[in-house]
């Protein structure tokens, strides 16, 4: 048996409204409108450089909107953010043990000058533990598999009690098992009402595990059940002429960003 | 022996200089982590160097050098940041400007100085024997405001090194963190600037902290062996600088690059040593 849950709070709903932003001098996002419901769980499929991070970024408050606006649901806005970023963004060299790192996931709830509590390491501990890496505690993060790396970041964000999950390609170059275990993560996360946008290259997995997925190239192309999104002519609007088409069967001919350093 | 030991310290003057050298190797070694892991050695090198003019207008109009020091790295430090704010300019660029210039406008007015040489060998390279008791009481003040600094920010300080992403969302300014490191890193080259001088704090700065990252694997853990290091530095330096009749300065700075040499020789899994014999290992392997 996994041991206890952290306790996560229900989800929380927002909506972008004609959202532009600029990256490097460049437009990244284009009028950018959609509304995900508290809750929802939606992939953002889209080519490399489609704006998918950089829509998260802007979702997290982290990117300057050059206009339009992004607006949580309901009253006074408690927005618990949780962000996995890719692996590239990561100095994995750094002297931190994977408890240190989920401990970090505290931080937000502590604020300037105050120290972790016997609570907050609980927490971590047990989000550690959720994802079978509590053994692995102690360990320097320089030290873990790329696959116990991501469950670190797994693992932070649920210590975050977040209501609403950014996960930055955490399907790319990982092995089935951390695969699986952040598949597992997601069911649970979907069971206790939290909202969830997870960015992937994987068609497949995007129409088979998620309700809404959100195609995007800069501006939306569609966003929607997956079997209406997921269409022959829209997927290669998206993907240009890197969409091939095998039989019924749409192929992406563009593998993944490097995933080592 | 144990007279070889104290001897030294019989005298007032040693009895300062090894106490305000401590002070430094501690001060320099700690924040030093920071300045390793965050990559702010050429930065923490032009701030040293930039502190001349502000020394050099104190010595000239008879007030404090410390504080005159403390003025200019502190302009300077700002002045990077907003020379490379509107990012038409890259940071690097920035610090290489404004470092040479204020260098070379330090120059200017200590050569109009009358005893221009020896004057300007001491701030460049450090005069530990000379330090004063008032001097001293203003060191270990210093001293005390950066490792509190340290200690009392220190998840601030890690999240913002480790993952600046994660710091903004959990409210901790990145901007905020990086001023509040550059005006300790501005303190830190104050208070070497009797011990090692302008020109080799940079080398206190890192020594020890790159030493300590060869041997330990947790930021904690860094920063007590970089402090050990930076610490042993000093006294060994202080000694063979009174037996030896060197440079004090740079006796320490060779003594921490001894240290440095030692562990990226020897530490366990990370060292030359190690990595070679575990390849000789593993061809011996493929062709046994």
């Amino acid at each position: 048996m996994k041991p206890q849950m952290t306790r996560v709070a229900s989800g929380i709903g927002f909506q972008l409204r004609d959202v532009v932003v600029n990256y490097d001098g460049h437009v990244a996002l284009d009028r950018v409108t959609l509304k995900v419901e508290a809750g929802g769980q939606v992939a953002v499929v889209g080519p490399n450089g489609a704006g998918k991070s950089t829509l998260f970024k802007a979702i997290a408050g982290l990117l300057p909107l050059r206009s339009g606006r992004i607006d949580l649901e309901g009253g006074p806005p408690q927005l618990r953010l949780a962000y996995v970023p890719q692996r590239e963004e990561i100095d994995w060299r750094f002297p931190v043990s994977a408890f240190d790192v989920v401990l970090m996931g505290r931080y937000g709830r502590l604020g300037w000058l105050r120290h972790p509590q016997a609570a907050d390491k609980q927490a971590a501990l047990a989000s550690l533990e959720r994802l079978s890496m509590g053994p692995l505690a102690d360990r320097p993060l320089a030290e873990l598999s790329g696959g116990q790396q991501q469950r670190v970041f797994l693992a932070r964000a649920l210590a975050q009690e977040p209501n609403l999950l950014l996960l930055d390609e955490p399907f790319t170059g990982v092995d089935v098992s951390v695969r699986t275990s952040t598949l597992e993560v997601l069911d649970a996360l979907r069971a206790e009402g939290v909202t969830v946008l997870v960015s992937t290259h994987d068609l497949n997995l995007a129409s088979e595990r998620f309700q809404q997925v959100l195609l995007l190239n800069h501006r939306v192309i569609g966003f929607g059940v997956p079997g209406e999104v997921l269409t022959a002519e829209r997927v290669a609007e998206a993907f240009g002429v890197h969409a091939l088409f095998v039989g019924g069967a749409i192929v992406i001919d563009q593998c993944c960003p490097p995933t080592e350093p | 022996m144990i007279h070889w030991l104290t001897d030294p310290f019989t005298l007032a003057f040693m009895q300062r200089a090894l106490v305000a050298a401590l002070l430094v190797g501690v001060v320099c070694s700690v924040l030093g982590c920071y300045v390793v892991l965050r990559s702010m050695a050429f930065l923490g090198d032009a701030l040293a160097h930039a502190i001349l003019p502000g020394v050099a207008i104190a010595y000239i109009f008879g007030f404090s050098l410390l504080l005159g020091a403390l003025i200019a790295a502190l302009v300077v430090a700002f002045g990077i940041g907003l020379v490379s704010r509107g990012g038409n300019i890259r940071e690097d660029t920035a610090i290489g400007i404004l470092f040479a210039a204020a260098l070379s406008l330090g120059i200017v007015m200590i050569s109009t100085i009358q005893t221009y040489a020896t004057d300007l060998t001491h701030i460049l390279f450090g005069d530990v024997l000379g330090v004063g008791p008032h001097d001293l009481e203003l060191t270990a003040g210093l001293a005390v405001v950066v490792l509190a600094t340290v200690l009392l920010l220190y998840k601030e300080f890690l999240v913002v090194s480790f993952d600046p992403l994660l710091a903004r969302i959990s409210g901790v300014s990145p901007g905020l963190v990086r001023a509040v490191m550059l005006v300790l890193l501005a303190l830190t080259i104050v208070i070497s600037l009797q011990t090692v001088g302008v020109g080799l704090v940079a080398a206190m700065l890192v020594t020890p902290a790159a030493t300590a990252s060869l041997l330990t694997k947790r930021l904690p853990a860094m920063m007590a062996v970089s402090a050990v290091v930076g610490a042993l530095s000093s006294l060994i330096g202080l000694f063979a600088s009174y037996y030896l009749n060197v440079a004090s300065g740079a006796a320490i700075v060779l003594a921490a690059t001894a240290f440095f040499v030692l562990a990226f020789i020897l530490a366990p899994r990370r060292g030359l040593l190690w990595r070679g014999a575990r390849g000789l290992l593993a061809s011996s392997a493929q062709h046994g």
